[in-house]
């Protein structure tokens, strides 16, 4: 069995926006809890504003959280600014989704690679530079590039280095945040498959965000589904898409289309009417209810608990019974 | 605090401002009773004066104590009396207040308009010689020390020329054509740096407006381009206008100290170098103090304005 | 950075920024006359080829005083900035990366400096400590540091959400770290905008101070307070306040000219991203 690297229990994370004297609460993400296995890709889908990147950061401790507990490897969580700390930020690396702002533009892509080397000491002085190297080796790009300046790559190319300076501390954990959403396609099947190469060749979890359900399909053991910040539905790859049981995780696959022309056409489309809730002010009971098509009284007032449905596959919704 | 958190930070600056007034006058070394007599301490009646002048100004006691003096002489607007003519300050500032302002609106009347007209034209034709003009003499404006280019136009004018007078007051009321010739050299001098600074400004502003996609899109669709300058542009360009000049407000002050100087107005320029000359604290207390108040409530007038133009910018 | 494109003001500053440094340094190489020189035979010279710009009431190079006069405005101008820079920067940083109260004081301090007309807060000063090339620099950088902390804070604040600094935020990397080797450096482009800005400021507050009296007194040379002697002389001998005040207004001209330039070198860059 593998053993549990991050366990995240009941955490809900609030934002108070000011506005004109008044203050508003958001809640970003209400009331979630999971974990996270040695060794496997675990993905995050939901639309925009579901919450999944504020839980990436969460995870990893990047985000204040308004309540709940967050432990790593058995150890809560330490406090930011303390030696526990910067010895946790080496286990627990982040990759965001812009490649262009993810770079200082004033140091070179070797300088920017050997930062997280240099901050925790992973090597004498001297071995820094062939470190270097062979980390722009494992992610496919040039030894020459180590002298560049970002402005002289592409998108592609700079995730590839922003994912050799996540790996470059040897870390545990790899959050990657929405990290193709920015590419082209060609570039994102690219990226894709290196992170599946890395993957292999390193004892490495990975916690894959992303509200594109084909790349997360490709690349996940494991799938979580969010709306509006609660989880909705969480189960193994191959389960959630043959036989997703939440509604919305249906109407997420439905939309999705099929690589093959003859079988997409033939699909029954039931797409998603209605649009995401403000999240200032989201609806009672279960927050899916104002684009549900099976919802009934009991989902205007109760908000649904997530319950196992199979093994390893749990949903939040009334229409399911739990085992 | 809703609303009026932004205004309560005026108060705190205000307040700072009142401060940094109270604690300079204080910087110099030695007795400050000698220093607030100035001058005149060499007479027969000095221990008696000291001692009045240690006594309403509580020198004798601790700091704390000389600042509440201070501050409640403020509030209840008791700037003291002049060391020199034994009149009140207050007296002397509202006397020559009348001076400044009109100065200070002239100028401004003279240079917003002009920068507006010249701001708008050269960024309609950009690249071209005449907005290259524009903007260099626009510079060489800024560039200026206005003093000098002011003493050239008096020598030009009112000695080669005899135009106009070089120097002196007449009251608007009392005699306008002769209030007109005596201004007419001090405002153009002092409009000059705001001149320079408004057209730049407003060039800059115009420019970058006039590039934006909204603008070729009404271009396409046959609105006339001087409409699309005075309706879309101008608006858009010439709201943070209001902004700048509240911020120009300040150094147009502190070029009025000398242009007042070098054409003998009788301002509050005037009055303060004269106090600074003749050591005369009170005078330059009270005198610094009324300016920086009036200069921070034309700025919080000025952001309101704006507000109100422009209701969801993030000031 | 488009280099071609600047090729030719970059030679022409260069010129300008060295003719500058020889002036304040090594004035002996650029004039044979030497400023304090008195020359009865040439009062109030019309300029010749032997003077350029004729002399003064005591016979003096016109020239050659504008020449040495140049170190005092550098020392007033680049002191007044770099002392500035000191101050600002580092409040900048901390005000714009860290927000909260902190920003919120340091905000409202800048605030208020900036609403004292720069000559007012001057007078004031000069009123209780005298006159000096020092109170001057002095002066100046107190009402400099805010404009420049206005900047830096800005920049920080846009930098700080960046994703590079994020990085290096989740990567562990020390604050101090964060603040001078990734957020500073990005900032050097708005600054090297707002630094000629600032000196020509300086320049002009300097003449104007120095004219009324307040600033560098004679027998110290300084552009301004070659103003204030040549006052008497525009009738008689219009081309020795001419020349200091078209020196002065060169000078002023071309900082600002500088600064828009880097201006421009900024923002196309911006723009493409």
């Amino acid at each position: 069995m593998s053993e549990i690297i991050l366990d995240i229990k009941k955490i809900s994370v609030n934002f108070n926006k000011m506005f004109f004297g008044r203050s508003q609460t958001i809640k970003a993400i209400d009331n979630v809890s999971l974990q996270i296995f040695n060794s496997e890709t675990f993905g995050i889908v939901g639309e925009s504003g579901s919450g999944k990147s504020t839980l990436g950061n969460a995870m990893i401790g990047l985000q204040t959280i308004t309540s709940g507990e967050i432990f790593y490897k058995e150890i809560a969580l330490p406090l930011s600014g303390t030696k526990d700390w910067v010895r946790l930020r080496r286990q627990l690396q982040i990759i965001f989704q812009d490649p262009f702002t993810s770079l200082n533009p004033r140091r070179t892509i070797g300088q920017s690679l050997a930062e997280p080397i240099i901050t925790h000491n992973l090597c004498s002085k001297n071995d820094v530079t062939s470190k270097v190297l062979s980390l722009l080796d494992q992610v496919g790009l040039n030894s020459n590039m180590a002298e560049r300046y970002p402005n002289a790559f592409s998108g592609g190319q700079l995730q590839r280095i922003c994912i050799a300076r996540a790996l470059a501390a040897q870390p545990q954990l790899i959050i990657c945040d929405e990290i193709t959403s920015a590419l082209d396609v060609s570039t994102q099947a690219q990226i894709i498959s290196l992170l599946k190469d890395l993957k292999l060749k390193q004892d490495l979890s990975l916690v894959f965000i992303s509200h594109d359900l084909g790349l997360v399909r490709n690349i996940a053991d494991r799938i979580l589904v969010m709306y509006l910040g609660r989880i909705v539905e969480i189960g193994s790859s191959d389960i959630i898409f043959s036989n997703p049981k939440h509604p919305y995780t249906q109407a997420l696959i439905n939309a999705a289309p099929i690589p093959e022309p003859s079988r997409e056409a033939a699909r029954i489309k039931t797409p998603l009417f209605g649009e995401i809730p403000d999240p200032q002010n989201p609806p009672s009971g279960c927050f899916f209810r104002t684009r549900c098509n099976q919802v009934h009284d009991r989902c205007l007032v109760e908000t649904p608990e997530l319950k196992q449905v199979k093994q390893g596959q749990f949903v939040s919704c009334h229409n399911t019974e739990a085992h | 605090m809703g609303k009026l958190a932004p205004y309560f930070r005026f108060l705190v600056i205000l307040w700072v401002v009142v401060t940094v007034v109270f604690v300079s006058l204080r910087l110099t070394p030695g007795d400050p009773a000698l220093l607030l007599l100035g001058p005149t301490a060499g007479r027969q009646d000095t221990s008696e004066r000291l001692a009045d002048i240690r006594e309403r100004y509580g020198l004798d006691r601790p700091i704390i104590i000389q600042y509440g003096i201070y501050l409640s002489d403020i509030v209840t607007a008791d700037l003291g009396k002049s060391n020199r003519s034994e009149r009140p300050v207050s007296e002397l500032v509202k006397t020559a207040a009348p001076v400044t302002i009109s100065l200070i609106c002239l100028s401004m009347l003279l240079a917003i308009p002009i920068s507006i007209y010249l701001g708008l034209t050269a960024a309609q034709k950009r690249e071209r010689p005449y907005d290259r003009s524009v903007r260099t003499l626009a510079t060489l404006a800024m560039a200026t020390p206005s003093f000098w280019v002011g003493l050239l136009l008096v020598n030009f004018f009112s000695i080669r020329l005899g135009l106009l007078p070089p120097s002196g007051y007449i009251k608007l009321f009392v005699d306008p054509i002769g209030y007109f010739s005596h201004m007419m050299l001090p405002v153009v001098t002092l409009a000059l740096y705001l001149i320079g600074t408004l057209t730049r400004f407003v060039y800059t502003e115009t420019a970058d407006t006039l590039e934006q996609d909204y603008i070729r899109v009404s271009r396409a669709m046959g609105i006339s381009s001087k409409r699309i300058l005075f309706q879309f542009v101008a608006r858009n360009s010439l709201t943070p206008m209001i902004i700048i000049v509240g911020v120009e407000v300040g150094t147009l002050i502190g070029g009025a100290v000398i242009v007042e100087e070098v054409f003998g107005l009788p301002g509050l320029g005037r009055l303060l170098l004269n106090a600074v000359l003749g050591r005369d604290y009170p005078v330059v207390q009270g005198t610094v103090l009324s300016i920086t108040v009036v200069v921070i409530l034309l700025n919080i007038l000025a952001e309101f304005v704006y507000k109100l133009l422009n209701p969801r910018s993030k000031l | 950075m488009t280099i071609k494109l600047m090729k030719l003001p970059i030679i022409i500053f260069s010129t300008l920024g060295l003719l500058t440094l020889i002036s304040a340094i090594f004035p002996q190489f650029l004039t044979p006359y030497h400023p304090d020189e008195i020359d009865v035979t040439a009062l109030l010279q019309k300029p010749s080829w032997s003077h350029p710009f004729g002399c003064d009431e005591l016979g003096t190079d016109v020239l050659a005083r504008i020449i040495y006069g140049t170190r005092l405005e550098l020392m007033v101008c680049l002191g007044s900035v770099a002392l500035a820079s000191i101050f600002g920067i580092p409040c900048g940083l901390v005000a714009g990366y860290f927000g909260g109260k902190i920003d919120w004081i340091l905000t409202v301090i800048a605030d208020s400096i900036l609403s004292f007309p720069i000559i007012l807060f001057a007078v004031l000063i000069v009123a209780s400590l005298g006159a000096s090339v020092l109170t001057l620099v002095g002066v100046l950088a107190f009402a400099f540091i805010p404009r420049i902390f206005r900047l830096i804070r800005g920049q920080t604040q846009i930098i700080s959400s960046l994703g590079y600094v994020r990085s290096a935020e989740a990567m562990g990397v020390k604050t101090v770290k964060i603040l001078f080797m990734h957020i500073l450096p990005n900032t050097i482009g708005p600054l090297m905008v707002i630094v000629p800005q600032l000196m020509a400021i300086a320049v002009l507050i300097e003449a104007g101070l120095s004219f009324i009296g307040l600033g560098i007194q004679p027998p110290q040379i300084s552009w301004g307070s070659l103003l204030l002697v040549s006052k008497n002389y525009y009738v008689a001998a219009p081309w020795y306040p001419l020349a200091v005040g078209g020196v002065t207004t060169l000078a002023a001209a071309v900082l600002v000219f500088a600064g828009d330039l880097a201006g421009a070198a900024v923002n196309p860059l911006r723009r493409l991203k």
